[in-house]
């Protein structure tokens, strides 16, 4: 196997400081390898995006090493030298709020190509024409601001100004979570196209199993700032290991109505669904509140990510065994 | 003339007469200043002491002062010294105001502070006074008393460019252009300016109107342009001295002087709306419905008739819609006359007690607005045109204000996506809960609370008695979802409208709250219009789906049966594309694409 396009090692990022300290991403270590989508599955809160942020630089980490093309990524501070970006670009989960306002889409566009590939102007009209066409843009709203613009129409724009610079990966941070279903197919599937043609990777952040289910070569499972369960993609959703996996992936809807068996109304026999109380601590396993198969190890050691089988990784001291498996 | 429409395009000001007006008078003017020396009759300095005080007459249009002096060609002359004086103040403003402003914003830290607090201390200081400290100080000069009032005035662009700076420095953009590489300075020119400039050059016109006056005071007392040359405030300061035995003296200078501010400010005020509505042409909504309406309406033929009537009549109806229809008034362009755009068609929709209808579509289908017209909150601009809705024995549509006031909250309730915006963050949850109970129920203070703690109870909240006090931000999404459903619960309505009440929320705390509005919805035996983009959610707790494009319904039936056994091409579309990546390309967004497709089946 070829080198990794991105390689993060053992990575913490930290908000704050003191008392008010609160650690965002917890010692992640992961690989992406070329051209292949790595899915970063997890809820608000997880921590996903802070390691996208870093990966990108737009956050500092407090511990470990993040590197693209075995290049250490630096953080960006204000002053920066150029060229940086050519390697990683990002796609946010806003369309319209990631397109300056003020800026027309062909102003927004032009940018990366300006800076990193020191086309002339009419090189770069041309280019521009070439990416509006991959990305299956209408050439006639290149003129056009962002708030005149549909929510699909601007994420195309968002993704072919991440595409312009060709760089080896993009970022996507939920790229897909404001947009309706059959605009967020059409979004999946032109990012799976442009997979295809640039041989591109993704670190695709998302907390929506089908969504991240069908892009991904890899997922990786984020809790409370941990990557608790690593793998390949039908492995961690068809046989998930770690229990939370397994509640994540019951609790996606879908259309085969399981859980559309009513109760009758009797009052008596009330079954409301608590909201359970997250209480955080510094040992033990995050988890272990809400998990029905804690036992008191659990709350002493916070279990580490351990191989399984088939590079298949799961943090949690008593993983969830598939029936197939436990020969 | 084409080079001034579009101008008036490119600026989307909206012209006015008043705007109409002022650009022109500022257009002649301007055009007069310039060209003084070739259109003014007489030397504005020349005097004729024989011809003094004299009035209108066709040797002199607006007469002669004291010195025989002549009117119009001074005031002509004025205006070549009152412009020039208030562009070099306002210039001075805007380049140290943004400079300061600006880098202030972007780079923070000590900068930021120092800087701010000099802002500050200059703003303490009164502008006109320290101008005439500094004419006295360095000698009169109109030019030093401009740039000090420059000085002055551009605290108000630093404090504004700073704002503007601050707001849009960590906006996903801005990340966006950092992550590409662009360096700071390109950030900041290229990325952060353009959203500084519409803000700026509104309050750069009411900066020139304030230094035309500034340079009209100053002149007025003596401290701006000397005697001989003309200043509309040397001026009406000579007319003051003979206002006795000419009063009309004081008229040209001064109407000069109120047009020209007059119109400065107007002209401001005309691009301050525009930029109002920068970057937002006309409501988008608007646009497109109006295509998707008229497809609709020729196609309308061609429903699958049946389908759209549903086929359960309940014996216990709950709601009952008859063919509403909901309209925008356009307003989106002036000169056009106001024309209708349906945005809910001929929606009719039967409701049983207990019973649970979906409501799906994708975002502008009307299925917000049916649920907004139904608890009668429809936005100003949008109202039903014809139809009729029943709850109960209750004809919605025909009630007044009052009574409308009295169902709502109390027999139909209604939860909304965003519980975080939904709940007022000042005020702890226990009274929200109890809201509706003290004004529908007249409950007092301590019974409301009590019914609060026992609403929190049975929508799962743990420790309900402790959490009662709790204001919003501490509680988490899923938790103030909570209290969403338990406010709208507290009267047991008699039916429960969902917005799209689970689409903010994580997939795990989704499950729950679908759970939860499940489980209450049987218990209570009440009607729930659930309404969502996502037809997998949908089919997950409703008994009946409705399947909503246009404004129109095409396709209703039993939750199974519809997902199962789809019969309109949209329907089934849409179940495509929730089910896998490898879709068919149907052009969903594109009616008329659809329309014929639609007639070829």
């Amino acid at each position: 196997m070829s080198r990794p396009v991105l390689e993060v090692e053992n990575l913490t990022v930290t908000y704050g400081h003191g008392a008010k300290r609160t650690t965002a991403v917890d010692s992640v270590s992961l690989e992406v390898a070329e051209g292949t989508t790595f899915g970063i599955l997890g809820e608000s809160g997880s921590g996903k995006t802070s390691l996208g942020r870093a990966v990108l630089g737009l956050v500092n980490p407090k511990e470990g090493s993040i590197k693209i093309d075995g290049v250490e990524v630096k953080p960006l501070r204000i002053r920066r030298a150029p060229g940086q970006g050519k390697s990683v670009q990002v796609v946010f989960q806003d369309p319209i709020g990631s397109l300056n306002p003020a800026r027309r889409v062909i102003d927004s566009l032009g940018e990366p190509l300006r800076i990193h590939q020191r086309y002339s102007r009419e090189a770069r009209v041309a280019a521009i024409e070439r990416l509006t066409e991959q990305v299956g843009l209408d050439p006639t709203l290149l003129g056009r601001k962002p708030m005149d613009l549909s929510g699909g129409q601007c994420q195309r724009i968002a993704i072919a100004r991440a595409v312009a610079s060709t760089p080896r990966l993009i970022v996507c941070d939920e790229p897909v979570t404001g947009l309706d279903p059959p605009t967020r197919a059409k979004v999946l599937r032109l990012l799976a196209e442009l997979q295809a043609t640039h041989s591109v990777a993704y670190l695709f952040i998302s907390h929506d199993v089908m969504v991240v289910r069908r892009l991904s070569d890899r997922i990786g499972v984020m809790y409370a700032g941990r990557l608790i369960e690593c793998g390949p993609a039908g492995e961690v959703i068809t046989h998930p290991m770690h229990p939370y996996t397994a509640e994540l992936l019951a609790a996606a809807p879908d259309l085969d109505h399981k859980h559309r068996t009513k109760s009758s109304p009797d009052p008596t026999k009330q079954k409301i669904p608590p909201e359970p109380d997250t209480v955080s601590r510094s040992h033990g396993c995050a988890y272990a509140s809400q998990c029905t198969n804690a036992q008191s190890t659990c709350w002493m050691s916070t279990p580490a990510l351990r191989t399984s089988s088939r590079a298949h990784q799961v943090a949690c001291h008593f993983p969830l065994v598939s029936n197939d498996k436990r020969v | 003339m084409k080079f001034f429409q579009d101008l008036v395009k490119w600026s989307r000001i909206r012209l006015t007469h008043g705007v109409l007006l002022a650009a022109i008078w500022l257009v002649v003017v301007c055009g007069a200043a310039l060209l003084a020396p070739l259109i003014t009759p007489y030397n504005p300095n020349s005097q004729n002491l024989l011809a003094t005080n004299l009035g209108p007459s066709w040797q002199h249009l607006l007469g002669t002062d004291n010195l025989g002096r002549d009117t119009l060609s001074r005031a002509i002359f004025a205006a070549r010294v009152a412009l020039p004086a208030a562009a070099i103040g306002t210039f001075v403003a805007v380049a140290l105001g943004l400079a300061v402003g600006v880098s202030a914003g972007y780079i923070g830290g000590l900068w930021d502070r120092i800087s701010m607090r000099a802002v500050d201390a200059v703003l303490a200081l009164p502008g006109l006074i320290v101008a005439i400290a500094v004419v006295g100080a360095v000698g009169p000069s109109l030019l030093h008393a401009m740039v000090t009032l420059g000085l002055l005035a551009s605290v108000a662009y630093a404090r504004l460019a700073r704002g503007v700076v601050m707001s849009v420095r960590h906006r996903d953009y801005i990340d966006a252009a950092r992550v590409t590489g662009e360096t700071a300075s390109h950030v900041l020119l290229r990325e952060v300016m353009p959203n500084v400039l519409g803000p700026l050059v509104v309050q750069a016109t009411l900066t020139f109107a304030h230094m035309l006056l500034a340079e009209a005071a100053l002149s007025f007392i003596g401290l701006g342009v000397q005697a001989p040359q003309a200043s509309w405030g040397s001026m009406l300061n000579s007319a003051r001295s003979q206002i006795d035995n000419d009063p009309f003296l004081a008229l040209p200078p001064g109407l000069a002087l109120f047009l020209t501010v007059l119109s400065v400010q107007t002209l401001g005020d005309g691009l301050r709306n525009a930029a109002g509505t920068a970057g937002r042409s006309k409501p988008r909504p608007l646009g497109n419905l109006n295509v998707l309406a008229s497809a609709v309406r020729s196609n309308g033929t061609e429903q699958p008739a049946e389908e759209a009537t549903g086929r359960i009549l309940p014996s216990e109806p709950a709601l009952v819609v008859d063919s509403l229809c909901v309209s925008v008034v356009g307003t989106a362009d002036r000169s056009a006359a106001p024309d209708e755009t349906l945005i809910v068609e001929d929606l009719s929709l039967v409701l049983a007690k207990g019973e649970a209808l979906g409501l799906v579509g994708e975002s502008g289908s009307g299925k917000s607005m049916t649920a907004l017209a139904l608890i009668g909150l429809l936005p100003p601009g949008i109202r039903v045109i014809a139809g009729s809705i029943h709850l109960g024995s209750h004809d919605l549509l025909r009630m007044s204000d009052t009574s409308m006031n009295a169902i709502r909250g109390d027999r139909i309730a209604m939860i909304f996506q965003n519980p975080a915006r939904s709940l007022d963050p000042v005020r702890n949850i226990g009274s929200q809960i109890a809201e509706p109970l003290r004004i529908h129920r007249q409950l007092s203070r301590s019974q409301a609370k009590r019914q609060a703690v026992e609403l929190l109870g049975r929508v799962g909240v743990q420790r309900p008695s402790k959490r009662v006090n709790d204001y919003p931000h501490q509680l988490s999404g899923g938790q103030m979802q909570r209290v969403m459903i338990a406010a709208a619960l507290a009267c047991s309505p008699d039916l429960l409208i969902a917005d799209e009440p689970t689409t903010a929320l994580d997939t795990t705390v989704q499950r729950r709250i679908l759970d939860l509005l499940r489980e209450l919805q049987s218990q209570e035996a009440m009607a729930m219009l659930f309404i969502s983009h996502d037809l997998a959610v949908v089919s997950d707790i409703c008994d009946r789906i409705a399947v909503m494009r246009a404004g129109r319904i095409v396709e209703q039936g039993p939750a199974g049966d519809l997902t199962d056994r789809p019969r309109h091409p949209y329907t089934r579309a849409l179940l495509a594309t929730e089910m896998s990546l490898d879709t068919p390309d149907v052009t969903l967004s594109d009616p008329l694409q659809t329309s014929t497709s639609l007639r070829q089946l």
